[in-house]
C-alpha cells in the first residue's frame, strides 16, 4: 500500500437543494519521502483535496488512507488529532499568531505534539538563527514563510501540506521557500504535499497529479525533477 | 442614479452587520433605561403622593396651643386670615385602648361627622380600605401601624382605658371597629412617638367629633391658600406655605405653628424620595461610561472591517462627511431606537419595581407613572453624544488615512512584548500558553480597559448591593445586641408602687431592672436647628450602663455616666453639630414653648432612633423637679416567645404595668419593614448581570470576529476545542480578574457615598460589608463570565478552518 491513497473520492457541498460535487471519484497514491504537487486551475477541486486530505473536512464517499490508517473513518476528535500529530501545514499567507515572536510561533506548535524537533535548531535549518526572536510584523514576507515552514517541520509530522505555499511571494523569495520544501523531502525523507496552480513548480515534484473539474485527469511520474533553483517562472 | 447606489449600500450595511447594530442598539438600551429609570423614579414617587395629598385635601399647617385647648371662636379666628383656605377643628389623644385582649398605645383622633368629601374644611380625608366608615359614635375605623399588623379585625372592640386627656371628655369609650382607612397623616406604618407605654404608636382609631361633646379642639388643621394649586414638593408649595406659617405665628403668638416638615410620615417619604434622586446620579454613570466604551469598539471595529469600502469610496471622490455619514447614521438609529425603548421600559420597570419595594414602609396611594419629557431629552442626547462622538472618531482616524492606503488592508498589529517579561524568573517559568494569553491580553489596550471597567462595575454593583444588605440588617444587631442589653420595656402608671417592685423581685425569669423615664421630646442645639430624640432619665444613675452600652463607637472608649452626666447619641451630635461640652435646648410635645437648657458631656453609640440620657442631678437642674419614671427596662433569662408571653401576662396582672415591649417584637417588626431595601438590592443584581454579560459578550465577540483566522489556523494546527477556547478565555479569565479587584475599590468608594445618602432619619447606618458578601459578588462575576464564555464557546466552534486560508481582508 503507497504511504497515501485515495481511493474513489468524493464531496459533495448541498446548498439548499443545489448540489455541488468538488472532487468527483478521485483516486491517486503518493509513496513515502515524495514531493508531489496537486495541480489545477482555481475552482478545479484542489482545495477540497487539500481539506479531505489535510483532514479538515470529511470525504462525502470513497477512502482516503495515510501511512495504512484510514482517514476517511476518522471522527471529528480523531481528525483533530490526526491534524496535530500527522500534518504539518503551510499556508499561502504563512498565518503566523501577530503577537508571538518567530521562535515561539514555532514552539506553539511544536508543544502540543508527541515527538517535537527543537524550535530553535529548525528555525536555524531555514536560515532564521538570528531572527527568531522578531514579531512576524518585523519579517519579510519570504522570512515569513520560512518560519511557518520550520513551524510545520517542527512537528515531525508525517506529511507536510503546503497551500500555494509560494503564491504571496515575489519570484526570488518564492523558490528560495520552494528549495526549503525539496530539501525537506530529499535529505529528511519527509513527505511534501504542495497544492498550486504554477505549472512551472510541478517541475521540482517527483509525481504531479493533475485536477481538473473535480477529476483526476492525470498523474505523471517525474523520474527527474527539476532542482528549485533551476525552475523558472 | 449616485445618490441610490449610495442608500442600496447603506441599506446592505445594515442588514449584514444586523448583530452589530442589535449590540449598539442593546448597549443604549441598558444605559438609557437604567440612567432614565432611575431619575423618574423620585419624580414619579412625589407626583404620585402630591396628588394623593391633593385629593385628601391634607394639611399644611398644624396648631397646637400649649396654654390650653382650642374653642370654636378661635377656629374661626383663624379661619379669618387671608392666608388661610380651610380650618379644621378637631380632637386627638395618645390612649392606651385594649382591643382583642391586649393593650396597644393608640392615638386617638376625631373626624367631621358630616364628612362630605366635597367639604373643603374636611382636611386629612380618609379613604376606606376595608369595611365601612362608622354611623354611630360608637363606631371606630383604624389604621394599624407595621407594629401590629393584622392583629385587629373588623368587628373587635377597642376600649379606651387610659388616654391622656381627661376621659370625662369622652361621650363614648368603648368602640366597634367598623372598617380600616388610610390617609396622607399616616402615610409611613410607623405611625410616631408616643408619650406613653412603650413610646411607639401601634395604631391610630378615628372616631367621629360627637365623640368629644364640648367644643374644645386639641389641635387645628390648616389649608393654606394657594398651596393646593401646586406640587406639594416644589418650591412654589414651599414658599407660600412658609409665608402663612408666619403670619400665623405673628397674629397668634401663642400657637405652635407646626408645617409638614413635623410629621414623621411625611418626612420619611420625602427623605426616601430624596434619597433615590441620590442613588440614581450614582449608577447609573456606570453604565453610561460602559455603554459609551462598548459603542466606541464596535464602531471602530465596523470601521475597520470597512476599510476597503471607505477606500473605495474616497477613491471614487466621495466626500469624508458622505462617507461618515453612513456609520454615523446607523450609529445614531441603532442609539436612538435602543435609548427611547430603554427610557419607555426603564420609565415604567423602575418606578414599579422600587415604588412595590417602599410598598412594605408605606401605606401608598396608587402609583401613576408619568412621562418625562425633560429625563428622556437628556438621557437620549447623553446616549447620543457619547456613541456619535465615538463613530466620529473612528471615522476621523480612519478617512485621514490617503485613500490609496486605505484599499490595502490594515497592517496588522505589531506584536510586542509586556512588562512582565522583564521580570525574567518568572516569565521563565510561566508556562507557554499563559505567556501567549500575557501579551494578547495587554496587546489591546482598548479592549483591556474595556473590559476591566466593565467588570469592576459589576462587581462594584454587586458590592453596594449586598453590602447595602448587610449594613442595614448590622443596624438592627448593633441596636438590640450591643447597645441595649435589656431585653424588654414595660410601662408603669405613674408612680412606683412597692407591688409592683415586689413583682419584679419575685419574677424569676427578671434578672435585673431599672426604672427610668422616657419621654419624647425636641431637641434644639445653639443655633436652634431642632431633632427628634426621646430622654431617658434613669432612677438609679450607676446602673444605666448595666442596660445601656454608652461608649464611642469607634474607639470603643467607655463614656462614664454619673449623676451630672448627659449624653447624646452619635446621629443626634451629629445632625445638631453637638460635641462635649455643646449647650442644648429642649422642649416637649405637649409644651414646646418651654424650653429647658443641658449640657452635653458624651457622645454615645447608637444605630436607631436617638436618645438624651440624662443623670438625676443634671435632671433636676434643668427640669426643676425629680424625674417620674413611666417605664422598667428589663432583663431576662431566656426570652423564647413562650417566656416572653409568660412574663407579660404576668406583669399585666400584677396591675402596675399596662404594656410591655419586648426588644425581639422590636427586631422582628423592624426587619419587616427593611424587607423593602431587598428589592433594591435585586435591581442593583440584576443590572449587574446584564452589565456583565453585555459588555462581556460584545467584547469577547469582536474579539473572536478579529481573530478567526488566527482561531482558525489553531484549529488547523490541532488544538482540540478545549484548547483553542482556553486560548482566548484565558484572556477573559485575566481581564475578569483584574476587573473584579478594580471593582472592590470602585464598589468600596461608591459604597460610602450611597450609604450616606440613603441613610433613613432615625438611622445610623454603620458601612459593613461581609466577608461573605464579597464571596458572593466575586462568584457572580465570575458565573457572569463564565456564562458568556459558553455563549461565545459556540461561536468557536462555528468558525470554519477554511478561514485560515482565505487571503487577509
Amino acid at each position: 500500500m503507497a504511504f497515501v491513497e485515495f481511493k474513489d473520492v468524493s464531496k459533495i457541498y448541498k446548498t439548499g437543494s443545489v448540489e455541488c460535487r468538488a472532487v468527483n471519484g478521485a483516486s491517486f497514491e503518493i509513496e513515502k519521502g515524495e514531493l508531489a504537487v496537486i495541480m489545477g486551475q482555481s475552482g478545479a477541486g484542489k482545495t477540497t483535496l487539500l481539506n479531505l486530505l489535510g483532514g479538515m473536512d470529511k470525504a462525502s464517499g470513497g477512502r482516503i488512507f495515510l501511512d495504512g490508517a484510514e482517514i476517511s473513518g476518522y471522527s471529528r476528535r480523531d481528525l483533530t488529532r490526526y491534524r496535530r500529530l500527522d500534518i504539518g501545514f503551510v499556508f499561502q499567507f504563512y498565518n503566523l499568531i501577530q503577537n508571538l515572536t518567530a521562535l515561539e510561533n514555532v514552539e506553539l506548535a511544536a508543544q502540543i505534539c508527541k515527538t517535537p524537533l527543537d524550535a530553535k535548531t529548525v528555525l536555524q535549518e531555514v536560515g532564521l538563527a538570528d531572527r527568531m526572536h522578531n514579531f512576524p510584523a518585523q519579517l519579510s514576507g519570504g522570512e515569513q514563510q520560512r518560519v511557518a515552514i520550520a513551524r510545520a517541520v517542527a512537528k515531525n509530522p508525517k506529511l507536510l501540506l503546503c497551500d500555494e505555499p509560494t503564491g504571496a511571494l515575489d519570484y526570488k523569495t518564492g523558490k528560495t521557500v520552494l528549495a526549503l520544501l525539496q530539501a525537506e523531502s530529499k535529505q529528511n525523507g519527509r513527505t511534501v504535499v504542495i497544492i498550486t496552480h504554477n505549472q512551472e513548480i510541478s517541475k521540482v515534484a517527483g509525481r504531479v497529479i493533475k485536477i481538473d473539474s473535480g477529476r483526476i485527469v492525470g498523474v505523471t511520474i517525474n523520474a527527474r525533477p527539476l532542482d528549485a533553483g533551476e525552475v523558472e517562472w | 442614479m449616485r445618490g441610490r447606489a449610495y442608500i442600496k449600500d447603506i441599506r446592505r450595511t445594515f442588514i449584514k452587520s444586523f448583530s452589530r447594530f442589535i449590540s449598539v442598539f442593546f448597549m443604549a438600551m441598558l444605559g438609557a433605561g437604567v440612567y432614565a429609570g432611575l431619575g423618574a423614579v423620585s419624580p414619579n414617587m412625589k407626583n404620585s403622593v402630591s396628588a394623593y395629598y391633593g385629593q385628601q385635601n391634607f394639611m399644611d399647617l398644624r396648631i397646637l396651643s400649649p396654654a390650653g385647648p382650642f374653642t370654636r371662636a378661635d377656629a374661626d379666628a383663624v379661619a379669618a386670615l387671608d392666608c388661610v383656605e380651610s380650618v379644621m377643628a378637631s380632637v386627638s389623644t395618645e390612649a392606651i385602648c385594649a382591643a382583642a385582649d391586649k393593650d396597644y398605645v393608640a392615638r386617638v383622633q376625631t373626624f367631621p361627622d358630616e364628612a362630605d368629601a366635597g367639604d373643603k374644611n374636611y382636611l386629612n380625608r380618609l379613604e376606606l380600605v376595608e369595611g365601612r366608615m362608622p354611623q354611630g359614635s360608637n363606631e371606630c375605623v383604624v389604621i394599624t401601624g407595621s407594629l401590629i399588623p393584622n392583629k385587629i379585625h373588623p368587628g373587635d372592640s377597642v376600649l379606651v382605658k387610659e388616654p391622656r386627656l381627661n376621659k370625662a371628655l369622652f361621650a363614648e369609650t368603648a368602640f366597634t371597629v367598623v372598617g380600616f382607612v388610610k390617609t396622607p397623616q399616616y402615610m409611613s406604618y410607623m405611625l410616631g412617638a408616643a408619650g406613653i407605654g412603650s413610646g411607639q404608636v401601634d395604631c391610630v382609631v378615628f372616631v367621629r367629633a360627637s365623640v368629644f361633646p364640648a367644643p374644645l379642639y386639641t389641635e387645628l388643621f390648616v389649608r393654606v391658600k394657594g398651596a393646593g394649586s401646586a406640587n406639594q414638593f416644589s418650591k412654589a408649595y414651599k414658599n407660600t406655605v412658609a409665608a402663612a406659617l408666619e403670619e400665623i405665628r405673628t397674629a397668634f403668638p401663642a400657637y405652635v405653628v407646626l408645617d409638614r416638615d413635623a410629621l414623621e410620615s411625611h418626612v420619611e417619604f420625602t427623605d426616601a424620595a430624596n434619597n433615590m434622586k441620590s442613588v440614581a446620579t450614582v449608577f447609573p454613570l456606570i453604565f453610561f461610561l460602559v455603554a459609551a466604551l462598548v459603542s466606541l469598539t464596535t464602531m471602530t471595529r465596523m470601521i475597520d472591517e470597512e476599510r476597503l469600502s471607505i477606500g473605495a469610496y474616497r477613491s471614487l471622490g466621495y466626500g469624508s462627511v458622505k462617507i461618515a455619514l453612513k456609520y454615523i447614521l446607523y450609529a445614531f438609529l441603532a442609539t436612538i431606537a435602543g435609548a427611547l425603548i430603554g427610557i419607555g421600559i426603564g420609565f415604567e420597570l423602575f418606578t414599579r419595581v422600587i415604588w412595590g419595594a417602599y410598598g412594605i414602609v408605606f401605606n401608598f396611594p396608587a402609583l401613576s407613572v408619568g412621562f418625562y419629557p425633560g429625563i428622556l431629552t437628556l438621557t437620549a442626547a447623553l446616549m447620543l453624544f457619547f456613541t456619535l462622538s465615538a463613530t466620529v472618531y473612528a471615522c476621523a482616524r480612519t478617512l485621514r488615512e490617503r485613500p490609496a492606503l486605505l484599499l490595502q488592508p490594515k497592517s496588522p498589529q505589531v506584536g510586542r512584548r509586556v512588562f512582565l517579561e522583564r521580570i525574567k524568573p518568572f516569565w521563565r517559568r510561566l508556562p507557554f500558553s499563559y505567556k501567549i494569553t500575557a501579551r494578547n491580553t495587554f496587546l489591546n489596550k482598548k479592549r483591556f480597559f474595556m473590559t476591566v471597567i466593565g467588570v469592576a462595575g459589576c462587581m462594584a454593583l454587586l458590592l453596594i448591593g449586598f453590602g447595602l444588605k448587610d449594613s442595614i440588617n448590622a443596624v438592627l444587631m448593633n441596636q438590640f445586641e450591643q447597645v441595649f442589653r435589656y431585653d424588654a420595656t414595660a410601662a408603669v402608671g405613674g408612680t412606683v408602687t412597692g407591688g409592683l417592685q415586689a413583682t419584679l423581685d419575685d419574677a424569676s425569669r427578671i434578672t435585673d431592672y431599672a426604672f427610668v423615664l422616657k419621654k419624647a421630646l425636641n431637641v434644639e442645639n445653639e443655633k436652634g436647628e431642632p431633632y427628634d430624640a426621646f430622654l431617658v432619665a434613669p432612677k438609679t444613675d450607676g446602673a444605666l450602663r448595666d442596660f445601656i452600652v454608652l461608649q464611642e463607637r469607634k474607639s470603643k472608649k467607655p463614656i462614664a455616666f454619673g449623676s451630672n452626666s448627659v449624653v447624646v447619641t452619635e446621629k443626634l451630635a451629629r445632625e445638631l453639630s453637638l460635641r462635649v461640652g455643646s449647650e442644648i435646648r429642649v422642649n416637649f410635645l405637649e409644651d414646646a414653648a418651654a424650653a429647658y437648657p443641658l449640657t452635653v458631656t458624651g457622645v454615645t453609640e447608637n444605630y436607631v432612633l436617638e436618645y438624651v440620657y440624662v443623670g438625676s442631678s443634671a435632671y433636676v437642674a434643668a427640669f426643676g423637679a425629680a424625674p417620674e419614671y413611666n417605664q422598667v427596662l428589663l432583663k431576662m433569662n431566656g426570652a423564647s416567645e413562650e417566656q416572653r408571653r409568660a412574663l407579660s401576662e404576668k406583669l399585666f396582672a400584677s396591675g402596675a404595668v399596662p404594656s410591655v415591649a419586648f426588644n425581639a417584637d422590636t427586631v422582628k417588626r423592624f426587619s419587616n419593614s427593611f424587607k423593602s431595601l431587598d428589592s433594591i438590592v435585586y435591581v442593583l443584581i440584576v443590572s449587574a448581570a446584564l452589565l456583565a454579560v453585555v459588555v462581556l459578550y460584545n467584547l469577547t465577540n469582536i474579539n473572536i470576529v478579529e481573530r478567526k483566522r488566527e482561531i482558525a489556523t489553531l484549529k488547523v494546527l490541532g488544538f482540540y476545542a478545549r484548547e483553542t477556547n482556553m486560548y482566548v478565555f484565558r484572556e477573559t479569565l485575566i481581564l475578569t480578574l483584574l476587573g473584579i479587584i478594580a471593582g472592590i475599590f470602585l464598589g468600596l468608594g461608591l459604597f460610602g457615598f450611597v450609604v450616606t445618602t440613603i441613610e433613613l432619619k432615625v438611622v445610623l447606618i454603620a458601612h459593613i460589608i461581609k466577608p461573605l458578601s464579597y464571596v458572593f459578588s466575586f462568584g457572580l462575576t465570575a458565573v457572569f463570565s463564565v456564562l458568556v464564555a459558553l455563549l461565545i464557546s459556540g461561536k468557536i466552534k462555528g468558525i470554519d478552518m477554511v478561514e485560515s486560508l482565505k487571503s487577509v481582508e
